[in-house]
């Protein structure tokens, strides 16, 4: 039986193999990165500058792209609190920024 | 990168690369098997309809009102919203008259010989087609088909990074350093090309689709097609 204590201590240390990629990493790679993805380019659609709608067909061929792009970032973290912090981090951010745009 | 989270990075980055591109080669397999066949659908599509197999010389000197008058002159035929469809319409070569309540009567342009239509007999090119993109298992295979495309984009990502931070021995004898080679190079030739080819196929399976929310955010919950919203952008009048 594993206490909590040792719980949370294999949550924040960097595992030592790299070979095995787990399901908790996995998830957060492909939900995780999904949200990353689709708010960050919402933000950049409405920060960047030039025609609305033009923005919205860079946003729709490129947003599967960034969801590639953030996958891969998310599930290359060392640690698994780190995987974790590169979720919720840009997610608490966007979602900030969004709310401030009304 | 300190040293032990750099040699963390690259392991971890090569597993992930492995797996999913296992993985995901049953997938592509079938996507590039099908895309093959997809390239000679025009032709396909002709060569399967037997009532297709005609010459047609010159479309622009036929008189297509001959042909035409004589349907839509017979007392039983509907006189409003005939649909009549030109030879090359969608690579058909045949003149084709309907009515949404009669039956297509289809005829050979250059003649004038009405044809006998097997309209919905053999579907081969649009089996081939739709296998290629996953319509054939309707919603579901088009998603699915989708995130194989994106999964690519993920596997063409890390395999540039993997390019870039991993040593591979250029010289090797055995047969899994020859194939690693092999599979380095024929990378390099087609990242491109592949890159542009999942981007595009991402779009319309997963792109669209997937953009609802957005759609249904910027219109402020009157439409969720986003389509219906860049249409004025992606196909200017």
């Amino acid at each position: 039986m594993i206490s909590i204590k040792e719980m949370y201590y294999n949550f924040i240390t960097p595992e030592k193999s790299g070979k095995k990629i787990g399901w908790f990493r996995t998830f957060l790679a492909v939900f995780g990165a999904l949200i990353v993805a689709y708010l960050g380019m919402m933000v950049l659609l409405f920060v960047s500058p030039g025609s609305f709608l033009d923005l919205v067909v860079v946003f729709v061929l490129f947003y599967t792209f960034v969801w590639a792009c953030s996958a891969l970032w998310i599930v290359l973290a060392p640690s698994k609190l780190s995987a974790f912090l590169r979720v919720i981090i840009p997610i608490f951010i966007f979602s900030l920024f969004l709310s401030q745009m009304g | 990168m300190l040293e032990p989270k750099l040699k963390l990075f690259k392991q971890r980055l090569l597993r992930a690369h492995t797996s999913l591109g296992i993985f995901l080669s049953l997938f592509m397999y079938v996507c590039l098997f099908f895309g093959i066949f997809a390239i000679f659908l025009p032709f396909i599509q002709v060569w399967e309809k037997p009532s297709r197999h005609f010459e047609v010389k010159n479309t622009k000197e036929i008189n297509y009102s001959s042909i035409i008058d004589t349907v839509i002159s017979k007392p039983d035929f509907p006189k409003n919203n005939i649909r009549v469809k030109l030879p090359g319409y969608k690579n058909d070569p045949a003149l084709r008259i309907s009515h949404q309540f009669i039956e297509e009567e289809i005829y050979n342009p250059s003649t004038g010989i009405k044809q006998e239509n097997e309209n919905k007999q053999s579907k081969l090119a649009f089996f081939l087609n739709q296998m290629h993109y996953g319509q054939f298992f309707s919603i579901f295979g088009r998603l699915f088909f989708g995130f194989v495309a994106v999964g690519v984009m993920f596997l063409i990502v890390g395999g540039l990074l993997l390019l870039v931070y991993i040593k591979f021995q250029k010289n090797g004898k055995n047969q899994k350093s020859t194939f690693s080679k092999l599979h380095r190079n024929l990378f390099i030739l087609t990242c491109i090309p592949l890159f542009l080819i999942t981007l595009t196929g991402a779009l319309m399976n997963v792109g669209f689709k997937g953009a609802a929310p957005l759609a249904s955010y910027i219109s402020k919950g009157e439409k969720n097609n986003v389509f219906s919203l860049v249409r004025p952008v992606l196909m200017p009048k």
